[in-house]
């Protein structure tokens, strides 16, 4: 394992290369001229435009400043803002990644479970109206217009029902006089989220090794001990407020995206649930008198887990690329919209770093994909 | 496992799921039905002015608007929210003011922050003293030294302060004045006011009084004399920031580096926290991306005044001590204009939208009361706050221009007649009444129509009123007149509705074929009103034969190639747009041929005659001469064409009447050119 582990990071390596290769020369690729885009944007005051110019190597042939630019990188050097300046790239995305990560990694879990659950059930359903309503209804929220059922979204239920925020992260008014700003909390926030992943994920492998005969229960009561603490821990914080304050906001972006997005997973999971169906051991299990939920939770969705799981583990690295349109709509300024407003306003080093920084999350979700595959499927050995 | 206990167990799981599921959403329902906001009450603060000295100018721009009742202001919490769609990029008033972080979303926030000598009057636009006790002394001519120079004295206010208590004294220009001219901060919004061919220097003579030393010569050794521009629309209004906060900050900027840009960039640099104001607010809060937050200066100066505008001209303000200042003549008959400065509000809140989209639908719900539409608002826009109950539209004339520049360096934009013949076959009635349904304003001069005082309305108005057929003929003729020949010639159908036969190889008075040429213009995204017109005009010259591409690009490609070293070579034609000062002294900083090469003349417009004018513009120190040099400089660039000038968009507020009122909603440029009002705004 370990040996193929240092192969993989090797090959990630070479690929970062290659990507950041390619990133250089789609941006030397565009119209006009990137030295002067630097150069002459009178954003820039003069020694700006000198120390840009001197970092980057703009004087000097495009070799030469791919190897600047090359270095630069590994050193998580990439300049300033145009738009921003003197904000340095690194300064705007450490930010806004806390906010894009929240919402969009929330929205995945969210999306994730609804659509892994669901295809558990119309696959064994096949033929039902269970299966003919989920399949219609989850294809047309994930083909449907979504700045247009975004905006729905908001009109009914934040506009007219006025039951959740108008957009935005936070409320203007509950955070006049906070001791803290917004991205301290959504840093709590995630570590929390993360720490309770891993006591979850730490249980169930746990309970698993240990063969419990209630050990299907041990994850939902593991799981409600886990939000009861937190909500509880965060209750008695002073700034749980504040928290809650951005729960609150994050209610109707992560509905309208779990909406979109969900029947992707449930449609893969059906499809991935139909195959391992047919299989002999599932026969094997009926035969020796197993329930059919036992059959269908232990033994079919779990060998079906394995393209889900990798889809889940993309759509997670994708997360911090954000959705612009998302973001756009509900006014929640994260990633996407930092790539598309700087690609849209010409603030090259900002939406080379932005594009930069997902690659990077991109090529790391390869990996852990790889080792979910091995823990997930003993067959598969490195 | 028993039957019984499996299927118990069972239950009890769904039950854990079902609870763990609606726990969160019982939270969050739980904790947005729970919101409270504390507020205090507004201290106003009693300030003494001693008696008028007057002596100047009439009225600049006449808005004639029926007087609104005074209101006052309401009991308890009070928060005027407005809506923004742009982070503002920075704190620091040197950046914004000076520096590269001079947007319009910026000066929005900072608009409380400093103070000036002198200012212009609510909705009118007189020119009158703000913290400066009456008007300044006339300009004199003393010898100091052997040199000459023109020098004028004004005197400060006493009582008026800083947010924190300490006086505002002559000092504070001075060094104001003084960073300004060491750091060389001349390239930003500085520039319009410190004229280092013109300003030798300031003293502070003692605490309350500025003297001003303009050079009464040039390098040259010819007569200097500070004109309006330079004077009392240039440097009187410089903004006065609190030396006892930034005097170190700027020392220790000077000591950043040897030369000026490291500077620069350590002023620029320093986070203004606890600094001093004077513009009736002072910082409370700014979370990146969700909002901007100032808070009432409890101890502001012109808290309380009443100010009065009547129809004779006369400007009026009353103290709350009582006393009275009077300018322009004496108070008496119809008052135009009546109201009190507060703030009246605890804070003013700018809340961060994506999109203007989102801001709309804000301002429809009651987050927010107003809108800043710095970029106009669209027809469906108009239409939603139109149809939304409560909610108010008022559109007022843009102190703007959106236009089409030549770069007249090269063949065959430095012809007067092929950028006539282009003027004449450009139908703005078509594209701004028609295509844009009313949303733009057709125009033709330098100075928009709402500058009513400035605005020469009689300037050469080239096509307008023409048919299509009129105009490509006119246009044809005015080319074969300058010598340009055709290989065939255009010809419009015969019902004048499209040309049937495009013009076809065009050739320059030398003979030379005209070259494929390019219009720059910013894209849909950016400003679809100047999208829509580059298209219309890419059409209409390809009609008469001239070669053209419109190359809709973003903004800082434009800008790139404006300030490129190879302007000369790589211009032909750009669509952008100026947001315009009161006074045009603008006509100068366009169109003078010693801004071509470093400054804002791009298209390189040289003339002798234009640049004669424009100079005396500089020096011209009477209302009535300036308005008449200024009027000449219109009729020149009307026929001249170094800009075909386009259209203006109309400034369009949005706002929520029944939860806020304004002293007036009549005023050139919108609420938006005003800042929103934020002193003096009332909320219900």
């Amino acid at each position: 394992m370990t040996s193929y582990l240092l192969k993989r990071l090797g090959q990630i390596f070479i690929t970062l290369i290659l990507f950041l290769t390619l990133t250089f020369f789609l941006i030397q690729a565009q119209p006009g001229n990137f030295a002067d885009a630097y150069a002459l944007n009178p954003n820039f005051p003069p020694e700006a435009r000198l120390e840009l110019q001197e970092k980057f190597g703009l004087s000097k042939p495009i070799w030469q400043q791919y190897f600047i630019y090359v270095g630069n990188f590994f050193r998580g050097d990439f300049g300033f803002s145009f738009e921003l300046y003197p904000r340095s790239v690194v300064d705007i995305i450490k930010e806004r990644l806390p906010r894009t990560i929240m919402l969009f990694v929330t929205a995945a879990v969210v999306s994730f479970y609804m659509g892994f659950t669901l295809g558990k059930i119309i696959a064994w359903k096949r033929g039902t109206i269970t299966e003919y309503a989920s399949t219609l209804g989850g294809v047309t929220l994930y083909t449907v217009f979504t700045p247009r059922f975004a905006l729905m979204m908001i009109w009914l239920f934040a506009f007219k029902a006025g039951w959740f925020p108008l957009g935005k992260f936070l409320d203007p008014l509950v955070w006049s006089d906070a001791p803290v700003d917004a991205n301290h909390v959504f840093n709590r926030m995630i570590v929390t989220g993360v720490s309770v992943a891993i006591v979850l994920l730490a249980v169930s492998i746990a309970a698993a090794k240990m063969r419990l005969k209630s050990h299907g229960m041990v994850f939902p009561a593991a799981a409600a001990v886990a939000v009861g603490v937190t909500v509880l821990v965060w209750s008695f914080s002073s700034i749980g407020g504040l928290a809650f304050d951005i729960v609150k906001h994050m209610v109707l972006p992560v509905l309208t995206l779990t909406l979109i997005s969900f029947a992707g997973t449930m449609l893969l999971t059906r499809n991935s649930m139909l195959e391992t169906m047919s299989e002999d051991f599932v026969l094997a299990a009926r035969a020796k008198g197993l329930p059919e939920r036992v059959i269908r939770d232990k033994h079919v969705a779990r060998n079906a887990m394995l393209p889900v799981v990798t889809s889940f583990v993309f759509s997670l690295a994708f997360a911090i690329d954000g959705g612009v349109i998302i973001e756009s709509v509900f006014s929640w300024p994260g990633m996407g919209m930092t790539l598309v407003n700087a690609s849209l306003a010409e603030d090259l080093p900002l939406a080379v770093g932005a594009f930069v920084f997902t690659g990077i999350f991109a090529l790391f979700a390869h990996l852990v994909a790889d080792v979910l595959h091995t823990m997930l499927d003993p067959r598969i050995t490195h | 496992m028993p039957k019984f206990g499996r299927k118990w167990m069972i239950t009890i799981r769904s039950l854990m799921r079902l609870i763990g599921l609606a726990a969160p959403v019982v939270l969050v329902i739980a904790l947005a039905c729970t919101k409270t906001v504390e507020v205090e009450k507004i201290v106003e603060k009693i300030i003494e002015v001693p008696g008028p000295t007057i002596e100047v100018p009439g009225p600049i721009v006449k808005v004639l608007v029926t007087p609104e009742p005074l209101t006052p202001p309401p009991a308890g919490p009070s928060i005027y929210k407005v809506g923004i769609f742009q982070e503002p990029s920075t704190r620091n008033y040197w950046n914004f003011y000076g520096g590269p972080g001079g947007s319009v979303w910026t000066g929005y926030v900072l608009d409380g922050v400093a103070t000036t000598l002198y200012d212009l009057s609510d909705q009118r636009f007189d020119w009158v003293p703000n913290i400066a006790d009456g008007f300044p002394t006339a300009l004199s001519k003393e010898s100091i030294g052997g040199k000459d120079f023109w020098t004028t004295e004004v005197k400060i206010q006493e009582g008026v302060t800083w947010s924190d208590g300490v006086d505002i004294t002559a000092d504070d220009f001075a060094f104001v004045v003084d960073t300004v001219l060491e750091l060389e901060l001349l390239d930003g919004n500085f520039g319009s006011n410190v004229d280092p061919m013109f300003l030798d220097h300031v003293e502070a003579l003692d605490s309350k009084t500025v003297k001003v030393f303009f050079n009464a010569t040039d390098e040259e050794g010819n007569e200097l004399k500070p004109g309006l521009s330079v004077w009392q629309y240039g440097l009187a209004f410089t903004p006065i920031l609190p030396k006892h906060y930034w005097e170190p900050i700027v020392a220790q900027a000077q000591q950043a580096g040897d030369d000026i840009e490291s500077q620069q960039a350590s002023l620029f640099a320093h986070d203004p926290v606890d600094e001093p104001t004077a513009g009736g607010f002072v910082f409370k809060r700014w979370e990146k991306g969700a909002f901007f937050e100032n808070q009432t200066d409890p101890n502001w100066y012109k808290s309380g005044t009443v100010v009065q505008q009547y129809e004779n001209g006369a400007y009026r303000e009353i103290a709350p001590s009582g006393s009275t200042v009077t300018y322009y003549g004496e108070a008496g008959g119809p008052k135009t204009l009546e109201f009190t400065i507060g703030p009246h509000v605890e804070s003013t809140l700018f809340s961060i939208y994506s999109n203007q989209d989102s801001a709309i639908l804000a301002l429809e719900k009651g987050d927010i009361d107003y809108v800043f539409n710095p970029s106009g608002l669209g027809l469906g826009f108009q239409e939603r706050v139109r149809s939304s109950p409560g909610l108010t539209l008022v559109s007022n004339p843009a102190n703007s221009i959106r236009y089409l520049g030549f770069n007249t360096r090269k063949a065959p934009m430095d012809n007067t007649a092929f950028r006539q013949a282009i003027a004449t076959v450009i139908d703005k009635e078509f594209v701004a009444n028609t295509v844009l349904q009313g949303s733009a304003i057709p125009a033709y001069s330098m100075v928009p129509d709402g500058n009513t005082f400035w605005h020469n309305p009689d300037v050469p108005k080239i096509g307008q009123g023409l048919d299509r057929t009129e105009r490509v003929a006119q246009a044809v003729q005015l080319l074969k007149d300058a010598g340009f020949t055709y290989e065939v010639e255009p010809k419009v159908s015969d019902d004048g509705a499209f040309v049937e036969v495009r013009g076809e190889g065009l050739k320059m008075p030398n003979g030379e074929p005209v070259p494929e040429l390019k219009i720059l213009a910013g894209g849909a995204g950016y400003d679809p009103m100047r999208t829509t017109f580059a298209i219309w005009i890419e059409r209409w010259l390809t009609d008469i034969g001239i070669p053209v591409k419109a190359d809709l690009t973003g903004l800082n490609n434009i800008i790139g190639t404006l300030f490129s070293p190879d302007v000369a070579t790589e211009l032909d034609m750009w669509i952008l747009g100026w947001s315009l000062k009161l006074f045009p002294d603008y006509l100068e900083t366009y169109f003078h041929s010693d801004n071509a090469e470093f400054g804002l003349n791009w298209g390189g417009y040289s003339n002798p005659a234009y640049d004669e004018l424009a100079l005396e513009l500089l020096t011209e120190g009477s209302l009535l001469g300036a308005r008449d040099t200024i009027f000449k400089l219109q009729d020149f660039v009307a026929e001249e064409l170094p800009y075909v000038v386009l259209f203006s968009p109309p400034a369009l507020d949005a706002f929520r009447a029944g939860k806020v009122q304004f002293p007036y909603t009549n005023v050139l440029g919108g609420l938006q050119f005003v800042g929103g009002l934020q002193q003096k705004v009332l909320i219900d």
